[in-house]
């Protein structure tokens, strides 16, 4: 607990916290305004009929024109307060730890809770607020929720790539009762996401078969063998291995521990930079050639060399869009100039060295979920930290998680991979992004490099 | 009904109410109703397509139809009808197209708009009973279509998250789709409820809504059935056709009367002054217009100017009159009009501000000119003389020239009429003496009679000297020419007589078939004053009786609440509304110095309350609410009826099939077996086992029974009933054995 210098000032920081969380009340709960407001599609078209119905009758003077008006107004009207009606004193609570995977449709659940007492809430959706490219969200959907009603419902969402999603809070929505228009909450509870890398099916190296004898590799505890002892309950464990007389006695969950064959230990590691590759290097020295000595010899290198990254990444050398227009007009260049382009094959090489890392994730978490699998104790290492050897479901959920939080650092000052001292029998394994120029850190004795999964499942 | 059928059901409730309220317009092409209603129906028995899949013919026959509309309109110049006969083309064919969310929106967007052509074109109370079903299918229709839309995006979404190519699709929105759990009852209700809301708003925003006219297409008022019979000559004989019309050409108010007046109501239209031996005329020389005053509640009136006698009783007249199909207009009102008010609104209609009221002189009849193929309401403050004035007896014969030029004219008629003019008045020389003695004439001897045939050449001395039968032109022409050929001035005029007076709405209903002529005769120092020698057989025309004559009567009297309060409703109206909106608030405030029925201020409230609220009230009340909640019981045990009783025999089986076994429940307790509430119909067989019982196969029998028909939905069937009831019989004669021992 943290000291404060005074009971005054201990008394002040009780009081600001409360006064922050009552407004925090007010502002998730109970705050009428402000509403977000979309039209739909539906709703522009009814706007615009009703505006020109209402000229019509305005100019015509024509009383049934206005008995029109009254009718598209008092829809507009109506529409306005059910819609608010629907989404008022309708409380969400999610739940608190959610991890996806990426490229997998994951589910979200959401417990909507409807505060009133006698109105239903029909048709109300549920969205994370998630600002993020490559995510697609499915709102959760609940058609109809009577008064003091609560349901349970599920967002459906698919993030395209791994890592840590913030969430603002949640959006709480309706388009009832005629969809002319969105009327949305905003509850501002931000909250976290973790998706994990992809993992697929992956063929363990052949290297760590033959090296750790997976190929005769046994089930982990809990699936069989001799018991060695009890221990406490653990989150994960089954159930049909809890011993109950020890249970009873020690008035503690108590399940059986088998005993387990010699483990075998796999470190896997990884060098999350953004390294510029052997492409990068070349593009360099032949623009720093050509910097030096502007030859046509420079130059014609430098152009083939260009030529032939644009073409293998399908890049374009000319202006796009209005500025293409006007360089046909002669307003401007057409085409992009050297400096331009080295620019954009550089921007391009960058990118795919991004894109080879990312597959590289992907498959040090297919490794991982499969070695795990295969029962060895699997550690990991990154720029980001290390996970010490280990096995089961959570050490799973903690690899995973190490590679869903990892991030990609630059080059320059980046630290150096470290493991612990190596025992025997352990195999300490680096994975090496696709084209990447990554030296072999202290303590590993493989590189492997990191294959497209994604590629040969048809992703 | 799944959700399907009934979105149907309203799509083309919608797509009906439109061509309804084009249809009854009477503007449309006279084929295209019935070919419209043949599609309509033929539609509903079409499995529909896709937009996508729509077959290149059927888009070119609708650009054909396109092309067709726009070559008439452009030759016609009719280019609001023929939008709307291409409106109904396309509302019809989008009934093939009712796929989707999309096209639904189309459709009612179509219908819509058939529904605002219906506004333009059918200012008519059958355009009311379509709005306000239109306004209730519409929020049934848009209320599924968000449903629909919803389930729709929905499926949508999912696909899109789970690639272009996913193919198992769950769903979750079309499982919602395919079942019943939306159209529950409560949502129904709701709904229903909310479709009343709408409409009330509808009806609140109409009378609030400012109306501002700014006129760049200014429209005319209704048009309307015209009336035949008013011109600028009057051909004896030509009127016995109409006198059988029970067309309603004119509704008249009478503000302070709240029944009918003691005597019927006579409108005057037009005067005629000049008689050729077969037709009247009417002298257009000599005319002079009518000043128009503007009076402090925006009003115009015209005030005539005329000599009045001291005995009168102004009676005050708002008049609607249909419009009229001639070559002169008369302001209709009774007998010596002393002044006519107007509104804005109406002025404007006539043609702004140039004066269009035109006064007669000597005549002193009253016609406008415009825009007359509209209706009109105007109101007529006239002086009703309703006993002969004193001392008219006595009046002499100063007569000015201006009378005497034009109503002692007389044709070249038989000399045997003169001579029957002579013979009448013999022994009478006042001028009322010899209108005394005309009347008494005419009124014997002669009768009612609507046949024609008279002699073309001189009816009225075919009239006078031969037939001695014919209609109100007859005799009120043989009394100004008989009056004439003594030197009396006298004239014809014409108009209505009589009227039904209708009790739902408080106003005399004027038909075609009250048009009437009768007589005015000057007297110097009275003006003219009215005379009428047609017999009383003849003068009111005939009015029916019976139920069907009172559902006239109410829906007439709706028609004219729907002209005054919503085709006529403008800015002096709404002002004069909320005027009294907020008189009436006033008056209810604790000092305010106005008086209720009951007395001034708050006390006069409540003693208003106590007059109001009686036992008399409350127990009609009461009664009302009793018939009405009865009702509802009926209607909610009619619809569960309609939706559980009538399958064969499921409900029934259901009950049966429970009943026996809750007597095998009760059996099993009387012999001592412990039955709770949580006991499955298996443990139940393995207690009685236990027990010994001695029908246990008929009681496993039961089970199966039982669990079938309750939870598996099978329907027992004759045969099946026959078990059942055989089992709980020998159910019934079991024992518990070994309970018994045990005891």
């Amino acid at each position: 607990m943290m000291p404060f210098a005074s009971i005054a000032a201990a008394s002040r920081a009780v009081h600001a916290r409360r006064k922050l969380g009552f407004f925090r009340r007010i502002g998730r709960n109970n705050r009428m305004f402000p509403r977000k407001l979309q039209f739909t599609r539906e709703g522009k078209i009814f706007v615009w009929i009703t505006l020109g119905i209402g000229f019509a009758a305005i100019n015509t003077g024509n009383n049934l024109m206005y008995l029109i008006l009254g009718m598209l107004l008092s829809l507009i009207l109506v529409s306005g307060i059910l819609s608010e009606l629907a989404i008022r004193k309708v409380t969400l609570r999610r739940d608190r730890s959610q991890r996806l995977m990426a490229g997998c449709e994951g589910l979200l659940r959401v417990h909507l809770e409807n505060g009133k007492k006698r109105f239903i809430s029909y048709c109300v959706e549920a969205e994370e607020i998630l600002d993020y490219e490559g995510v697609h969200q499915v709102p959760a959907y609940q058609l109809r929720l009577g008064p003091g009603e609560s349901e349970d419902a599920f967002i459906r969402v698919r993030f395209l790539r791994r890592g840590v999603y913030q969430s603002v809070g949640m959006l709480l929505a309706t388009r009832f009762p005629f969809a002319l228009f969105r009327k949305g909450r905003v509850l501002e509870e931000a909250r976290e996401i973790l998706v994990h890398p992809a993992v697929y099916p992956v063929q363990i190296p052949e290297l760590l078969t033959r090296s750790q004898g997976l190929e005769r590799s046994q089930p982990r505890p809990g699936l069989g063998g001799d018991v060695r002892g009890v221990r406490l309950y653990q989150s994960g464990d089954p159930f049909k291995d809890v011993h109950w007389k020890v249970t009873a006695r020690r008035g503690r969950l108590m399940v059986r521990e088998y005993e387990a064959p010699a483990t075998r230990s796999v470190w896997l590691g990884l060098v999350n930079t953004l390294s510029p590759c052997s492409e990068s290097r070349l593009l360099q020295s032949l623009v720093a050639a050509r910097s030096a000595s502007p030859n046509q010899a420079n130059t014609d290198a430098l152009m083939n060399f260009l030529k032939g990254v644009e073409a293998r990444l399908g890049l374009k050398v000319t202006r796009p869009g209005v500025r293409g227009i006007l360089a046909t007009l002669g307003l401007r260049r057409r085409l992009l100039t050297v400096e331009e382009r080295v620019g954009a094959v550089e921007k391009a090489l960058r990118g795919v060295g991004k894109a080879n890392v990312e597959t590289a994730v992907t498959y040090l978490a297919s490794l991982v979920v499969a070695l795990l699998k295969r029962g060895c104790d699997v550690g990991l290492a990154t720029l980001d930290g290390r996970v010490e050897l280990g096995n089961g479901k959570r050490q799973r959920r903690e690899l995973l998680d190490h590679l869903a939080r990892m991030e990609l650092r630059d080059d320059a000052g980046s630290g150096l991979l470290a493991l612990p001292d190596r025992s025997t029998g352990v195999e300490c394994l680096l994975i090496r992004p696709a084209r990447a120029d990554v030296a072999l850190p202290l303590g590993f004795n493989h590189v492997i490099e990191a294959r497209s999964l994604e590629a040969s499942h048809g992703v | 009904m799944g959700f399907d059928s009934l979105h149907k059901t309203v799509s083309y409730l919608l797509v009906l109410c439109g061509l309804i309220a084009v249809g009854a317009s009477g503007e449309l092409i006279v084929w295209l109703p019935w070919a419209a209603g043949a599609v309509f129906v033929g539609s509903w028995f079409v499995q529909t397509v896709s937009t996508e899949d729509t077959p290149w013919w059927w888009t070119a026959l609708l650009m054909a139809a396109l092309a067709g509309f726009l070559v008439l309109a452009f030759w016609s110049g009719e280019w609001l009808t023929h939008t709307v006969h291409f409106a109904v083309v396309m509302a019809v064919a989008k009934l093939f197209q009712r796929q989707t969310a999309r096209d639904h929106f189309q459709l009612y967007t179509l219908s819509f708009l058939l529904v605002v052509g219906g506004a333009v074109l059918n200012p008519e109370i059958s355009f009311a009973i379509v709005f306000v079903v239109y306004v209730v299918v519409l929020t049934w229709g848009l209320v599924l279509l968000h449903l629909r839309r919803d389930f729709e995006d929905r499926e949508g979404a999912v696909r899109a998250l789970r690639g272009a190519d996913a193919r198992d699709v769950e769903s979750e929105p079309a499982t919602l789709w395919r079942t019943r759990r939306v159209l529950r009852p409560s949502f129904l209700a709701g709904t229903s409820l909310l479709a009343l809301g709408v409409f009330v708003a509808s009806v609140a925003i109409f009378f609030v809504f400012p109306r501002v006219g700014l006129g760049f297409f200014f429209s005319r008022s209704r048009p309307g059935p015209t009336v035949a019979g008013f011109s600028s000559l009057v051909e004896l004989g030509h009127w016995g056709t109409i006198k059988d019309n029970p067309t309603v050409v004119a509704r008249v108010e009478l503000p302070g009367h709240a029944g009918p007046l003691a005597q019927p109501l006579r409108l005057r239209g037009l005067s005629f002054d000049t008689y050729d031996g077969r037709q009247w005329s009417r002298e257009t020389r000599y005319t002079a217009h009518a000043e128009l005053s503007l009076q402090r509640d925006g009003r115009r009136a015209a005030v005539i100017n005329e000599a009045s006698p001291e005995d009168f009783t102004p009676l005050e007249q708002r008049i609607y009159l249909e419009p009229l199909n001639a070559d002169v207009h008369p302001v209709f009102g009774a007998p010596r009009i002393r002044s006519i008010a107007v509104d804005e609104s109406l002025l404007k209609q006539l043609g702004g501000n140039r004066t269009r009221f035109k006064q007669g002189w000597p005549s002193g009849d009253i016609t406008f000119s415009g825009a007359t193929d509209a209706s009109l309401f105007y109101t007529v403050h006239s002086e009703l003389l309703l006993q002969t004035p004193p001392g008219v007896a006595d009046a002499g014969v100063d007569y000015p020239p201006g009378v005497t030029r034009l109503y002692l004219q007389l044709p070249d008629l038989s000399p045997e009429v003169e001579a029957l003019a002579r013979s009448v008045t013999r022994g009478a020389v006042t001028p009322w003496q010899k209108v005394q003695a005309v009347e008494r004439f005419l009124a014997q001897g002669f009768e009612y009679s609507l046949e024609g045939g008279h002699d073309p050449e001189d009816p009225l001395a075919d009239f006078l000297l031969r037939r001695k039968e014919g209609h109100c032109e007859y005799f009120a022409s043989a009394m100004v020419v008989l009056l004439r050929f003594e030197g009396v001035p006298a004239r014809m005029a014409n108009g209505f007589y009589g009227g039904v007076w209708n009790d739902f709405g408080n106003y005399y209903e004027v038909r075609q078939g009250d048009a009437h002529a009768w007589v005015e005769v000057y007297f110097p120092g009275y003006g003219w004053l009215t005379f009428d020698s047609t017999p009383a057989s003849g003068m009111l025309a005939p009015v029916q009786e019976g139920w069907g004559e009172r559902l006239r009567r109410g829906f007439d009297a709706a028609k004219l609440q729907w002209y005054k309060w919503v085709v006529e409703y403008d800015l002096g109206k709404q002002i004069e509304l909320f005027r009294e909106l907020g008189r009436k608030i006033a008056s209810w405030g604790p000092d305010s110095n106005t008086s209720l029925p009951g007395g001034k201020g708050i006390e006069g409230l409540r003693q208003w309350s106590r007059d109001v609220f009686n036992r008399g009230f409350l127990v009609s009340v009461g009664q009302w609410l009793l018939g009405i909640g009865a009702l509802v019981f009926g209607v909610r045990r009619g619809i569960r009826w309609w939706r559980f009783g009538r399958r064969p025999g499921m409900r029934r089986d259901v009950r049966r099939a429970h009943g026996a076994w809750v007597h095998l429940e009760k059996r099993a307790r009387r012999e001592g077996i412990d039955v709770t509430a949580s006991m499955t119909p298996e443990e139940l067989v393995a207690a009685l086992s236990e027990a010994g019982f001695t029908q246990l196969g008929a009681a496993e029998e039961l089970m199966h029974l039982y669990q079938s028909v309750r939870f598996g939905g099978r329907a027992l069937g004759a045969e099946g009933i026959r078990t059942l009831d055989r089992v709980a019989r020998a159910v019934d004669q079991g024992r518990c054995e070994k309970m018994r021992r045990a005891a």
